[in-house]
């Protein structure tokens, strides 16, 4: 397992680089298989397209639809308001919340799919 | 109950409450003192981290922006949502698996030294005292106004309130305070707007208001308020004045500036699992979003009121809180061309906050002492009285105006005691225990925890007292310094198995000198060059915090490349904090 920040000094990392003793040797080779095994590979790669969806939506909803389009989105009256207006002062604010639900559901099932899962 | 006494009242009872939490809630070790003992349900987490991050300048001050600023007052309410977007996504919960006190434990640990450690509590002091002033100086601002007494006496009261739950209970006395304080906070800030909603349009829901038709007219309130202010010279509410360049920049280093808070960062320490921590971000932008979905209601709707309460009326008709407000000093009117009516236009009226000589002038007005502008705009107000002033303006009954007065005290108390806790702990923590005097025993830790946490108290209660004439000014190095110094290197240890120490450390030091640097020149070196033709790439030092990060990035990635790799237990590290499974509750050490 992984040893934990606070049993390590800053200090003794370089030599222990170059020479490892033999009972850190073994916490390091069981931290390899463990947290850094093929199947957490695939989970950190599968939580890093969701993170690029995701952030994908959170920049096209407040810089996108918010800013740089404001101005073509204002012509476009949306239940009393100009479009872009909305997007910028409420709607962004609206996806921001559905996205972190939305994240933190889809992360529960590819922990449970990679059996990573904390409960 | 007249006014006073009712805010007496409700100000009273809520310090009672908060201080009952206290004595309740005492903390008997570090990791209580620190993390709460890391048992906060993420429902609970969510509303202390809203209640943490929505301060003074939230409460009392961002609606009233808003309303002068129209459009370009996106640049806060997208700006302190998306941060979440990030944090959630991007920082906590890896940060919550790796399960130590404080930011500095973990940019150390992730950088293997104690000179990563002591830059990030370098950036963490910088970022948090800038902050904590304004927050002293709003409880101050509150009592002298709502409660009669001078703001040094409010300002110590404040001190002592904090002092109460933040150095006995710590994190934990602070959670539970700060879960009151929200709901204390948003029923104060919620009851007003929907009053004011309901008398501008007849909705009941500001945000929904805010697109209805103004009551008795055929027309959208916001498009009333694009022509009124059209008609008067302004450019129209819903149509900015900032260059989308300046707009963007500041969006962005509002946002990783936001994650990058060190305050925030730490209030997703205190729950159990990873898992938590995901959920528990959102629970806190939905709380958060309350209010600031609430906020450009408010804003336009106050903006409105103002104009038809004031433009065009005779100075003798006026309203009373026109002239309390005179009294206090946040409005003024210089009556120009003699007439005795009030013009409101574009432009400021004199140069400068009003400074009033002896005696009233001929309708009984406060004489104003600064040199007249050649513009036809008579009235000065101060940005900051739209919210406390707006229950007076719709003629709201006495208890919502005390409501708002303890609302406004709540929002700025929870603040400082966050940022006054990152303070003393990455003092205690990151400074005496990990650097200074290694091996002092949990309960000598806890002790210094609590003497740091009375002195962090005071020289912000000092701060708020003897405020520097620049807190203003000074808001932008908060979120500048947090996105262009920490909030890269937390990221980087994350997602880059490469990024090593000289990286790190030389990108934190490049982006916090860059960016402090740009704002300091601009803001007090040569303050007559801080417009657009003299901004790098157009973007004002509000938003210069985005170029600060980028900066930061590339020279650790450059750096990095030339220098020795990463020791493979840090590797191991990474890898650690990226799955959930294992995750601990802080140990105590």
């Amino acid at each position: 397992m992984y040893i934990g920040p606070s049993s390590r000094g800053s200090g003794d990392i370089v030599t222990r680089e170059q020479g490892h003793s033999a009972g850190q040797e073994t916490a390091e080779q069981n931290t390899s298989e463990s947290a850094d095994s093929a199947s957490n590979q695939a989970y950190w790669r599968a939580n890093l397209k969701l993170g690029a969806v995701l952030l994908i939506i959170w920049f096209v909803v407040s810089f996108g639809f918010g800013i740089l389009l404001v101005e073509p989105l204002n012509k476009i009256p949306f239940f009393g308001f100009k479009l872009g207006f909305w997007w910028a002062q409420q709607g962004a604010i609206y996806v921001f919340i559905v996205l972190i639900f939305v994240y933190a559901w889809a992360m529960k099932r590819l922990d449970r799919k990679y059996d990573v899962h904390d409960d | 109950m007249d006014v006073k006494s009712l805010t007496y009242l409700f100000v009273g009872l809520s310090f009672a409450l908060y201080i009952g939490i206290a004595i309740w809630s005492r903390a008997a070790s570090t990791k209580e003192f620190y993390v709460a003992g890391g048992h906060v349900h993420p429902i609970a987490n969510g509303m202390a981290t809203a209640a943490d991050w929505m301060s003074a300048a939230s409460f009392i001050s961002m609606a009233g922006i808003i309303a002068f600023m129209g459009y370009d007052g996106t640049v806060y309410l997208m700006g302190w949502t998306g941060g979440y977007v990030v944090l959630a996504l991007l920082l906590a919960p890896y940060l919550r698996k790796f399960g130590e006190f404080t930011v500095p434990d973990f940019i150390g640990s992730r950088y293997y030294g104690n000179t990563a450690r002591v830059v990030a509590v370098i950036c963490l002091i910088v970022v948090s005292f800038t902050y904590v002033a304004g927050q002293m100086r709003g409880v101050g601002i509150v009592f002298s106004q709502f409660l009669d007494v001078e703001i040094t006496t409010g300002v110590i009261i404040g001190m002592a309130v904090v002092f109460m739950y933040a150095v006995l209970g710590g994190m934990k006395g602070i959670t539970y305070t700060q879960v009151a304080q929200y709901c204390v906070l948003i029923f104060a800030y919620l009851v007003p707007a929907i009053f004011i909603s309901m008398l501008i349009t007849g909705v009941p829901i500001p945000q929904l208001g805010l697109g209805a038709n103004a009551l008795g007219e055929s027309i959208p309130v916001l498009e009333k308020l694009d022509n009124t202010l059209i008609e008067l010279g302004f450019g129209p509410y819903t149509e900015g004045a900032k260059s989308t360049i300046d707009v963007f920049a500041i969006t962005m280093a509002l946002m990783i500036g936001t994650a990058g808070l060190p305050h925030v960062i730490v209030r997703f320490f205190t729950v159990p699992k990873v898992s938590d921590a995901r959920k528990s971000a959102g629970y806190a932008l939905l709380f958060i979003a309350l209010l600031y979905t609430t906020a450009p209601a408010v804003g336009a709707f106050a903006r409105l009121n103002f104009i038809d309460t004031v433009h065009d009326h005779a100075y003798s008709d006026t309203a009373p809180w026109f002239r309390s407000w005179e009294n206090i000093g946040l409005i003024g009117w210089l009556d120009k061309n003699d007439d005795g009516v009030i013009q409101y236009a574009p432009g400021a009226p004199f140069t400068g906050a009003p400074t009033f000589g002896d005696g009233r002038g001929p309708q009984g007005e406060r004489l104003v002492a600064n040199t007249p502008t050649d513009g036809a705009n008579e009235v000065y107000v101060d940005r900051d009285i739209m919210v406390l002033a707006n229950p007076e303006i719709a003629a709201l009954p006495p208890w919502v105006i005390a409501l708002v007065a303890a609302g406004g005290l709540a929002a700025a108390l929870s603040t400082a005691a966050g940022l006054l806790l990152v303070i003393s702990t990455s003092v205690s923590h990151d400074l005496i225990k990990k650097t200074l005097a290694r091996g002092i025993s949990d309960r000598q830790e806890l002790l210094y925890a609590r003497i740091a946490a009375a002195l962090a108290i005071a020289v912000a209660g000092y701060l708020g007292i003897n405020p520097p004439g620049f807190v203003a000014q000074v808001v932008a190095f908060a979120f500048g310094l947090a996105a262009a110094s920490l909030f890269p290197a937390i990221l980087m240890g994350i997602f880059s198995l490469k990024m090593n120490r000289e990286g790190a450390v030389s990108g934190m030091l490049a982006g916090l000198i860059f960016t402090f640097a740009y704002i300091v020149y601009f803001k007090f070196i040569s303050p007559e060059l801080n417009n657009a033709g003299h901004w790098w790439f157009g973007i004002s030092p509000e938003g210069i915090g985005a170029l600060g990060a980028v900066l930061n990035f590339a020279t650790a990635w450059l750096v990095s490349r030339f220098t020795r790799p990463v020791p493979a237990d840090v590797q191991a590290l990474v890898h650690h904090i990226r799955v959930p499974r294992g995750v601990e509750t802080p140990h105590t050490h």
